[in-house]
């Protein structure tokens, strides 16, 4: 089961670094939970479960310039796409990855009470 | 005394796995190696046989959950598939990662080549899984 969750995580992987010591890949999938995650964090957010985020164009570089979409529900009391929020998101994949976060653009949609 | 000299073979595609695999498991940041359907199938397969009728063969490649090791002319190459902390960042962990191994490489007196690093997952320790 182990091998099978790994599996469906493996995904698109994505060359990180390459020298002449070896190469880095990091799989698609975890770069996008990072983002999912980072949403999650912001208060009154939905789960991280309810968001959707993924690379494009996915075949693309990640050294070159790259783009994610997220979509996610927001509570109608915070504003989602305020400073804050988005400097959470968009600062996750530095932190977490050690590259450049790119262009982010996120789409609500859907709005609830929290 | 035989005519030919048996030819010392003590370090093996299997030691250098598992020294890798322990190597980074002891780097802050590592949570675990991850086992990949590939890895399995290539367990089970003539690799295998290989393994059992020549388990002290230096040539070869060894496969375990998240690591593989061969040796090419003293030239060892290792692939590390794994999972890193979300307190870290994973290029640096995967570079710590890399020097380790390639340090702990040379005191077997072969020669560290490419060590390859897939990282698959990026979680919180003990908690919620990101994928």
């Amino acid at each position: 089961m182990d091998i099978a969750c790994a599996e469906f995580r493996r995904s698109k992987k994505i060359l990180l670094t390459s020298t002449e010591n070896g190469t880095t890949e990091i799989s698609e999938q975890a770069l996008s939970s990072l983002i999912r995650f980072a949403a999650a964090a912001i208060p009154g957010s939905a789960h991280d479960a309810a968001a959707t985020c993924v690379r494009a164009p996915p075949a693309s570089p990640l050294k070159t310039a790259h783009r994610w979409s997220l979509l996610m529900p927001a509570p109608t009391s915070s504003s989602i796409l305020g400073s804050p929020p988005l400097q959470a998101i968009s600062s996750a994949l530095p932190a977490g990855v050690g590259i450049g976060a790119g262009t982010i653009n996120i789409t609500v949609e859907d709005l609830y009470d929290a | 005394m035989p005519e030919q000299p048996l030819q010392g073979r003590l370090i093996t595609s299997q030691l250098i796995a598992l020294l890798a695999a322990r190597t980074a498991l002891e780097t802050p940041g590592v949570l675990r190696l991850e086992p990949t359907i590939q890895g399995f199938l290539a367990r089970l397969g003539p690799a295998a046989l290989h393994n059992l009728r020549n388990p002290g063969s230096q040539n070869g490649t060894y496969r375990h959950d998240g690591v593989s090791a061969t040796i090419t002319d003293g030239t060892t190459h290792v692939h590390l598939d794994m999972a890193t902390d979300t307190a870290y960042t994973a290029s640096t962990v995967a570079e710590t990662v890399r020097e380790r191994v390639n340090e702990n490489t040379r005191h077997t007196a072969l020669t560290p080549g490419h060590i390859d690093i897939s990282i698959f997952a990026i979680e919180h320790p003990r908690s919620t899984t990101l994928t």
